[in-house]
């Protein structure tokens, strides 16, 4: 594989990812919002959502209030917004047709239409057909594209740039969506409900990341704060955790075995490092810790995905 | 939505001959589009539309959210069909065609005897700008210059197939013949059960066999690229479902470097050294040391690697100086000089602005004539005398005062017309279709691909086919070898069938092998031309 390709389908799979990951998320906040257990939520929402999905800076650039319309229009199809749904489907889809070589027809053509039915959205189309039905056809697509790679694809340096791509971006994704819910949670807790503020946080976040049903089987029990940090970040039976997200990515480096460039890594080690720490925490005794933890660990991914790029061979 | 067909008096109509009578060859599928209505054809077209949306067969305009930004090169429904045995004679036709012009390639770069027989004039084939002194007393791989080429072709009013140009360059367009024939099946895969068009698919495979066979040394297993200029490219999609088809990489320059006269591939798992480039950027790309110096598509050093054997260019530099326009005109003396046989295929009569009597008529007559310059391709710089405005007329006049070795003239040739759906009003109307024809060459083996890109000319009455200038194309079917239409069955084949007596089973094209067609090579023609 060229160099030059790995780094475009690393990308592609980040942006699929980020996509993805912004639709369902803002979807259930935006349905949430419908029953909020105070009117103050519904109006802090709109902030909080442009915080989570990295647009808040570009979205005030543009408008001095957060009102509803605007700001689901401004995730979802802003072109002005770098961070924009459409924003980051369409660089997907620039950096698949750079690949398109390495990949399947089939994939390509469904990474295609994921951006001919996005760009097809229009603002009136939005508000009239509401974000939710946007977001499924985000998810759907998404869910398709992933479906593709993981039937399709033989398992070589294209099928891993995409894989490590798109395992990093969930990571990342889910870590700092739970920082900037962790956040919500103790600005909020001096209200007059801080238990009900509490289980609607956690609650919207298994729910934004299709995990709440996920959670239930899995526990058997309602909604509680270690279990919901435990499942989130160091349950690794759980695709969407940060453990398991990590799992895999040093899976992956390993799986590159005929490369010993990545066996010996400092990508390697880092990897190793974080899931030691992680495997190292006690869940329970994090409980009212968890804004550190969540900061130090965003740092460290972020890290990681310097040194994921740092390594590619130099000519 | 034929009712109201008229196809055009004194043009040969590939569909309806004068009197309204469809052509045996079109019964089956004209059958079956009547049974549409135009509605029925504005969705078809609509399905045709979106399976080239979703295959990416797209050329971008404006900004990427602007209304439209995205296009479709157009698409005719409607297939142009080629009996078996016009297609035999047209396959037989281009192949000969171009093992005669690698053979003139051959010979201009080495000993030039062509010039020293008086056959071509040496000043008419140096002084084209792509006539390439890099390429002196080169042998390439195989013996093959012009490894992929693509004859344009069109049919008269007499009813003949006609050479308009010969692309021996890097002849773009087999994607689209590909995808028309996907957005086809997509679109009226019924018609597929019908007839038997020949599959097309097989070309990808003859195309990685041709691209082993020239590799310079005896590898089992040479590393193979497709060059391109990049994204910007408008033909990148072709470039990348070529590679994505081979299954080799799709390489731009800067994933390029020479080293010791080897050129090496920038892998994820260090470098890699390249046996084969398939390479669709222009000659003056190709490499800054040897060409343009500021060109950035191209791999520094890469002419020194080729010229010391160490990678194979497929086409190989220099070949340009064949599909000049002006030396079109002597390929049928290339055919009689190197192959001893006659020419297959007619040329159109060219006029030589550099002759003197040619110059002469060419300003007298400009009116009746289709002025062209030699070394430019798209229909970009050509005059269409009756087209043309006084003015025109007069700019071109001047033009080719100014430089007449740039300009070529032909008569205005009648290009024959096919039934193409015309959307707005919902009805089939006559336009101008060309053909290009895909030749493969390789170390012992010629390939024809057994269909084409037709071109249509969607304006009415327009004679430039080319998508640069508003055309679109269709699908080309070449008709099995067994296919008969229906009204031409005898009554003993009709009985035979209604008793369940079958003949021998129909055999789908897709079961038949490769058609590698073997000639001997040009080294062992019956008379060399040294001898003459």
């Amino acid at each position: 594989m060229l160099a030059r390709i790995g780094n475009k389908l690393y990308w592609a799979g980040r942006y699929l990812e980020q996509a993805e990951q912004m639709a369902s998320y803002t979807r259930v906040h935006y349905l949430a919002s419908m029953d909020a257990p105070s009117p103050a939520f519904k109006t802090s929402l709109w902030e909080f959502l442009l915080q989570s999905t990295q647009s808040k800076q570009a979205y005030f650039r543009h408008y001095r209030h957060a009102e509803e319309e605007k700001v689901l229009h401004f995730i979802a199809l802003e072109e002005a917004n770098p961070a924009s749904i459409f924003s980051t489907v369409t660089k997907a889809r620039e950096l698949a047709r750079g690949a398109r070589d390495c990949i399947s027809a089939g994939l390509w053509e469904h990474i295609n239409c994921f951006y001919h039915a996005i760009n097809n959205y229009t603002a009136e189309k939005l508000a009239q057909k509401s974000f939710c039905s946007f977001a499924q056809k985000v998810e759907k697509y998404s869910y398709t594209i992933k479906g593709y790679i993981n039937s399709i694809m033989i398992r070589n340096e294209e099928w891993k740039m995409l894989s490590m791509g798109y395992h990093l971006e969930r990571a990342l994704q889910l870590n700092t969506m739970l920082l900037s819910k962790m956040h919500e949670i103790s600005t909020n807790i001096s209200s007059g409900k801080p238990e009900a503020v509490e289980y609607y946080h956690m609650k919207s976040m298994l729910e934004g990341i299709d995990a709440y049903e996920m959670y239930k089987q899995h526990y058997k029990t309602n909604i509680n704060r270690s279990h919901f940090i435990h499942f989130l970040v160091f349950n690794s039976a759980f695709p969407k955790s940060i453990a398991y997200n990590l799992n895999q990515l040093f899976l992956l480096c390993q799986d590159g075995n005929e490369n010993s460039q990545l066996q010996d890594s400092t990508l390697m080690q880092q990897i190793e490092s974080m899931t030691a720490t992680i495997g190292s925490i006690n869940p329970e005794a994090l409980e009212g810790n968890e804004l550190p933890f969540l900061e130090s660990n965003l740092k460290n991914l972020q890290q990681l995905a310097e040194t994921l790029e740092m390594e590619q061979p130099v000519y | 939505m034929f009712g109201e067909y008229k196809a055009a008096p004194g043009l040969y109509d590939e569909v309806f001959d004068s009197k309204g009578a469809v052509h045996p060859t079109y019964r089956k599928v004209l059958e079956q589009f009547r049974q549409h209505t135009a509605e029925d054809f504005r969705l078809l077209d609509q399905k045709a539309r979106q399976s080239f949306l979703k295959q990416g067969v797209t050329f971008t305009v404006g900004t990427v959210k602007a209304q439209g930004a995205e296009r479709i090169f157009p698409f005719d429904l409607l297939p142009r069909i080629i009996a078996a045995d016009e297609w035999e004679e047209l396959e037989k036709g281009v192949i000969q065609r171009n093992l005669a012009i690698n053979a003139f390639l051959h010979d201009i770069y080495h000993k030039q005897q062509i010039f020293k027989d008086k056959i071509v004039p040496k000043e008419l084939v140096v002084s084209s700008k792509h006539y390439c002194k890099a390429m002196q007393d080169l042998n390439p791989a195989g013996g093959i210059y012009n490894h992929i080429s693509g004859t344009d072709l069109i049919r008269h009013k007499d009813g003949r197939y006609y050479v308009l140009e010969d692309n021996v360059r890097t002849p773009s367009g087999i994607s689209y013949v590909l995808a028309n024939r996907e957005a086809m099946k997509r679109s009226l895969h019924g018609l597929f059960s019908s007839c038997h068009a020949r599959p097309l698919k097989e070309y990808l495979d003859c195309l990685l066999t041709m691209i082993h066979s020239v590799a310079p040394a005896a590898l089992a297993e040479p590393c193979c690229a497709v060059l391109t200029d990049g994204m910007v490219a408008s033909a990148y999609f072709e470039h990348a479902f070529l590679a994505q088809s081979m299954g080799i990489p799709l390489v731009e320059g800067k994933d390029l470097f020479v080293e010791n006269n080897k050129v090496y591939m920038k892998t994820s798992r260090g470098r890699q050294q390249l046996n084969v480039l398939y390479r669709r950027v222009e000659d003056e790309y190709l490499d800054p040391l040897a060409f343009l110096p500021h060109s950035v598509y191209g791999v520094p050093g890469i002419m020194e690697a080729y010229r010391k054997g160490n990678i194979s260019l497929v086409n190989a530099p220099g070949t340009g100086a064949a599909d000049d326009k002006a030396v079109y005109s002597y390929v049928p003396a290339m055919i009689r000089y190197y192959l001893q046989e006659e020419p297959i295929l007619q040329n159109v009569h060219t006029y030589h602005c550099t002759k003197e009597q040619d110059y002469q008529y060419v300003l007298e007559h400009m009116q009746e004539l289709v002025v062209k310059p030699v070394d430019e391709f798209g229909g970009y710089g050509m005059l269409v005398g009756n087209a043309a405005t006084k003015e025109q007329l007069q700019d071109f006049k001047e033009r080719i005062r100014q430089n007449r070795r740039k300009y070529i003239a032909q008569p205005i040739m009648s290009l024959s017309t096919h039934p193409t759906f015309i959307k707005e009003r919902g009805v089939f109307e006559p336009r101008h279709i060309d053909l290009r024809i895909y030749t493969l060459l390789g170390k012992d083996m010629q390939y024809v691909l057994q269909g084409g890109l037709t071109r249509v000319a969607l304006k009415e009455g327009n004679l430039v086919v080319n998508s640069s200038q508003g055309g679109g194309s269709k699908d080309t079917w070449v008709l099995a070898p067994h296919e008969v239409p229906e009204q031409e069955r005898t009554t003993a084949d009709l009985g035979r069938e209604a008793a369940g007596i079958v003949q021998a089973p129909l055999e789908p094209r897709d079961r038949e092998p490769l058609r590698l067609i073997k000639r001997p090579r040009i080294g062992q023609k019956k008379r060399k031309a040294s001898e003459k």
